[in-house]
């Protein structure tokens, strides 16, 4: 009897997470719960050491679980940038919510589904991958129990989500049902070879998956959870999701359209690319009202999502390469931007209204400097790491033919200006006060996650050519040259 | 390939003409002659109390999400024990993993008092 090779290598920074969660939990068995906080450190080190064995994965791509699991150089860099938003979670977590070792484990797991989620070249794995996603973010969203709004969040959050989830799986029950394989490259020479039962169910296959991850991605019309999911959750934990989900739903929508439903059979691209422009339009409409800094950055996420999808749209070995810059991009930016939302708010997440910024600049310049940089960053201002991001977005998408496409970018851009600067406007604006409505001080681990987070902006704003090239081999990988 | 589910089809075509066969001749044919008695909610014999939709502790809902933990946990031992002889030492050293994290999930919840019932 023949049993699949399972292949350890191949989820070795799963593993390394795993682990991590489960001797967390071991501990805190024997830890008094107000030291609870400090297993934190140890989600940390965990994180830590799954980015430290990434590099040393890099150099051989390794096949997992008979087929199910490839550790290539695509799925390893999503895997960074879901491993830096962790990073935040921690960092950031330290003060904001209660810590203890529920906080790091469901951290811990959700960073595990994404990591899943974008190696899976199998329609159940990669389910799996989304469920592994889903479920602890859900409760991660509800993790402030005594507020009222976290709980809000966390209903809408398991609703919608339980919804896409079915309609995902749905999409893939077609897949499966018009080539009767469950692997991704079988899947693909099947179309290929044209062995479909109905051309039809691929269509309504590639529909309904594009729909369920288009929920995790927020895009418009399906993103009205984000918002209040966003402005309701713990702030590190609205960092992390805001980039570990998107980036796993990226890496998973790129395997399943671009690679497994070749565009030419299966006609997904001018659904991808209706959903792109709704949503960056709409995105960057909805944000110019809001009063709330999280919430208006939720808003943003949802442009920033439709940037993202227009690399998708372009279906181009350019396309994907753009997507993958732009997730490394998005998670610098946002989680900076992020990070001084948490440094700035207190236990009970009180002055995240953007009119409480009003001469931050005089009171706290380190940190009105640091958010004037991600705002400028997300703005796609050059030198910094927006710019490139949205650049290589742009030219894969006129290359490809989009150019309809790319005005809707740069109209989006356009009106993003207006509640990217205003904040900034406010910061260096003197005001009458002297009270400030920020806590005096924020704990040191805020800072040094602003502080990665702006070298990251800076650093690959001005050199983008450090990322594109391993970007290249990524995208090879991907298309299997 | 959709014809390989015909059987299916005509299984289910009979599931439905045969239930709604007799429930429907039962329904035409059968005398009707209510009273208070037959209209109560059958509890086994004993006279039922109450309204039909009472409220109910939330509790409940965590020991039943508990209790699914640990039934699909035994679900799984079952291919493991067909399995067992040809899986030899890596399968039992996989099943011993898989219990310590799961028993590791035990004690968590145990400390955090999952299974108290009185706050």
């Amino acid at each position: 009897m023949n049993f699949p090779v399972i292949n350890p290598l191949s989820v070795l920074p799963e593993i390394i997470l795993l682990a991590t969660s489960i001797v967390a939990l071991f501990i805190a068995l024997f830890l008094p719960d107000r030291r609870g906080h400090q297993l934190n450190y140890l989600g940390l080190v965990g994180v830590l050491a799954a980015i430290a064995v990434l590099p040393m994965l890099w150099a051989k791509v390794e096949v997992g679980f008979g087929g199910a699991i490839v550790s290539d150089h695509f799925a390893l860099a999503m895997d960074a940038a879901i491993l830096v938003s962790a990073l935040a979670a921690f960092l950031l977590g330290l003060r904001e919510v209660e810590p203890g070792a529920d906080y790091v484990a469901l951290v811990l797991w959700a960073a595990l589904g994404m990591m899943v989620l974008t190696s899976a070249v199998e329609l159940l794995s990669i389910f799996l991958g989304l469920e592994v996603l889903s479920l602890p973010l859900y409760v991660l969203a509800g993790f402030r129990r005594d507020r009222t709004t976290s709980k809000e969040a966390a209903m809408k959050y398991l609703l919608m989500g339980a919804f896409s989830s079915g309609i995902f799986l749905y999409g893939l029950a077609f897949l499966y049902g018009a080539t009767g394989k469950v692997s991704l490259a079988s899947i693909q020479a099947a179309i290929l070879q044209n062995f479909t039962s109905h051309p039809l169910f691929l269509e309504i296959g590639a529909g309904l998956v594009a729909v369920g991850l288009a929920f995790k991605l927020a895009l418009v019309p399906f993103h009205q959870w984000v918002p209040d999911v966003y402005e309701g959750s713990p702030t590190p934990v609205t960092a992390f999701m805001s980039v570990g989900t998107k980036a796993a739903a990226f890496g998973a929508l790129v395997r399943i359209l671009t690679v497994a439903l070749p565009a030419g059979i299966v006609h997904w691209q001018p659904l991808i690319a209706f959903l792109a422009v709704l949503t960056l339009l709409f995105g960057n409409l909805a944000a110019l009202r809001q009063t709330n800094m999280k919430r208006m950055l939720a808003y943003s996420g949802i442009a920033q999502a439709g940037y993202l999808v227009v690399a998708i749209a372009a279906n181009s070995q350019m396309g994907v390469g753009a997507g993958m810059f732009y997730v490394v991009a998005y998670a610098f930016m946002n989680i900076g931007a992020f990070a001084v939302v948490a440094a700035l708010s207190g236990q009970n997440e009180e002055g995240a209204e953007i009119a409480s910024y009003r001469g931050l600049a005089y009171r706290r310049p380190w940190l009105a400097v640091s958010m004037t940089v991600f705002l400028l960053a997300l703005a796609s201002i050059p030198p910094l790491v927006g710019f490139p991001g949205k650049f290589y977005i742009l030219r894969a998408a006129v290359s490809s033919g989009g150019v309809l496409l790319a005005i809707a970018i740069v109209v989006g851009t356009m009106i993003s200006l207006y509640y990217y600067l205003r904040p900034v406007l406010l910061m260096f604006t003197h005001s009458e006060e002297t009270e400030s409505p920020f806590p005096a001080t924020a704990h040191w681990t805020a800072h040094v996650t602003v502080g990665v987070m702006l070298a990251g902006t800076l650093v690959l704003g001005i050199l983008p050519g450090l990322l594109t090239g391993p970007l290249q081999n990524a995208v090879h990988a991907i298309y299997g040259l | 390939m959709l014809t390989s589910y015909f059987p299916i089809a005509l299984y289910f075509l009979v599931a439905v003409v045969i239930g709604v066969g007799v429930l429907g001749a039962s329904r035409v044919m059968g005398p009707r002659k209510p009273n208070a008695a037959k209209l109560q909610t059958y509890e086994c014999g004993v006279t039922p109390e109450g309204e039909v939709g009472p409220r109910f502790s939330v509790k409940f809902y965590l020991v039943a999400m508990l209790f699914m933990i640990f039934d699909v946990e035994a679900v799984s031992f079952y291919p493991w024990a067909v399995l067992m002889h040809q899986l030899r030492l890596f399968g039992l050293l996989e099943m011993a993993l898989f219990v310590l994290v799961l028993g590791i999930g035990y004690a968590y919840v145990w400390k955090r008092g999952g299974f108290q019932w009185q706050e």
